[in-house]
């Protein structure tokens, strides 16, 4: 039994974003799932089980802003074990998903920044930056000792992680915690607002992520304002 | 930045003269100036990412030093975090750049963050546009 899960907080995205990507999974996975939200609303979607936010709360403070994202690393989170999806509300599943998933070997996988080029690589300052080389629109993990490892961490360490870590989870685990994961092979995902791969049907999601606070990033669109195929796939 | 260093260093020294029961430690880095402590806890490598000085607190805090110095607190976590009892050396600066995750903008700023018992000495120079703050004093 395979569980997904995603989270919805605040205003950025509705309900129609978890309803989504479920039927998404529902169409791209082949084998027995348990769906869940991780939200402090009712959602009233069939198939959508709802939990309580963990350990970390949505507080928005200016660093950190995706605290609640960590909750999934907590061992037996929720009481839930097995092989764990997590994916952002904003992934449009393009491909099967199974082919994805199945390359689960013991060590949790996480998407790359693959968009960033050269810069994501540079190592000088990276870490000491906290830039985000992990991109993390999916996780695909089971409970083991190093992701243990990694909770404790967390928690023993949080509050500085959320002062230094200003841009958040995917900051800190580049920083921190990298040698632990598996990246989403290269031919497998890309950046929508990034990129533009002549044949995006060939990968299995991508990534809208779109950008705020800045002009440069002005003509990015939501999901649910953008037309054409992307659209077509986010039913 | 290594006139900044090697200025509040001096600054220290003029206040505190060396002293046999020192147990100094350097957070960050004095960037190779000549100068004796006892342990430096810089910052961390990839090959050792654990070693972020700034999730080592714990240890830091558990430690037998009484004089702490920290030219680099525009990396780090506020110093208020520090409980060592003892004498600091602090620096931060208003730079702007991505791995300055706490730069200051004011030394009234620095020394709320700081929250030393006693200050000895503030100090506010300009080198090359960028401004730096040094606080000497005490926690007890």
């Amino acid at each position: 039994m395979t569980s997904f899960f995603c989270t919805l907080w605040g205003n950025k995205y509705g309900i129609e974003y978890v309803q989504n990507l479920y039927n998404a999974v529902q169409r791209n996975y082949d084998g027995e799932f348990k769906f869940y939200c991780q939200t402090d609303r009712e959602l009233h979607i069939d198939g959508v089980r709802e939990l309580p936010f963990g350990k970390y709360k949505p507080i928005m403070d200016g660093r950190f802003p995706d605290k609640p994202k960590l909750n999934f690393w907590e061992p037996n989170c929720w009481g839930i074990s097995g092989r764990k999806v997590f994916l952002d509300l904003d992934v449009v599943i393009l491909g099967n998903l199974n082919n994805l998933i199945d390359r689960y070997n013991g060590r949790p996988i996480i998407n790359k920044s693959w968009w960033q080029g050269d810069t994501i690589n540079a190592e000088k300052d990276n870490h000491l930056a906290y830039r985000g080389i992990t991109n993390g629109t999916i996780y695909i993990w089971e409970d083991t000792e190093s992701t243990k490892q990694m909770w404790e961490h967390i928690v023993e360490n949080s509050e500085q992680i959320f002062f230094c870590c200003i841009n958040g989870s995917d900051g800190y685990f580049s920083s921190t915690h990298l040698s632990r994961f598996d990246f989403v092979p290269r031919e497998m995902s890309f950046s929508y607002h990034n990129e533009k791969p002549e044949d995006p049907m060939s990968y299995t999601f991508c990534t809208i992520d779109t950008k705020r606070g800045s002009n440069a990033y002005e003509d990015q669109q939501e999901l649910h304002d953008l037309k054409g195929w992307i659209k077509d796939m986010w039913v | 930045m290594i006139n900044a260093t090697e200025r509040a260093l001096e600054l220290f020294r003029k206040i505190c003269p060396e002293d046999s029961d020192e147990k100094i430690l350097v957070l960050g880095s004095i960037h190779n100036l000549k100068f004796k402590f006892d342990t430096n806890i810089d910052w961390f490598t990839r090959a050792f990412p654990n070693k972020n000085v700034n999730f080592r607190l714990n240890e830091i805090n558990s430690g037998y030093w009484n004089v702490v110095i920290n030219c680099c607190c525009e990396h780090m976590v506020p110093m208020s975090q520090i409980t060592l009892k003892g004498v600091y050396v602090l620096q931060s600066n208003d730079r702007y750049c991505d791995t300055h995750i706490n730069r200051m903008r004011s030394m009234q700023q620095f020394r709320e963050q700081c929250d030393l018992s006693d200050i000895f000495l503030e100090d506010e120079v300009s080198i090359d546009d960028v401004t730096y703050y040094t606080i000497i004093g005490e926690k007890w």
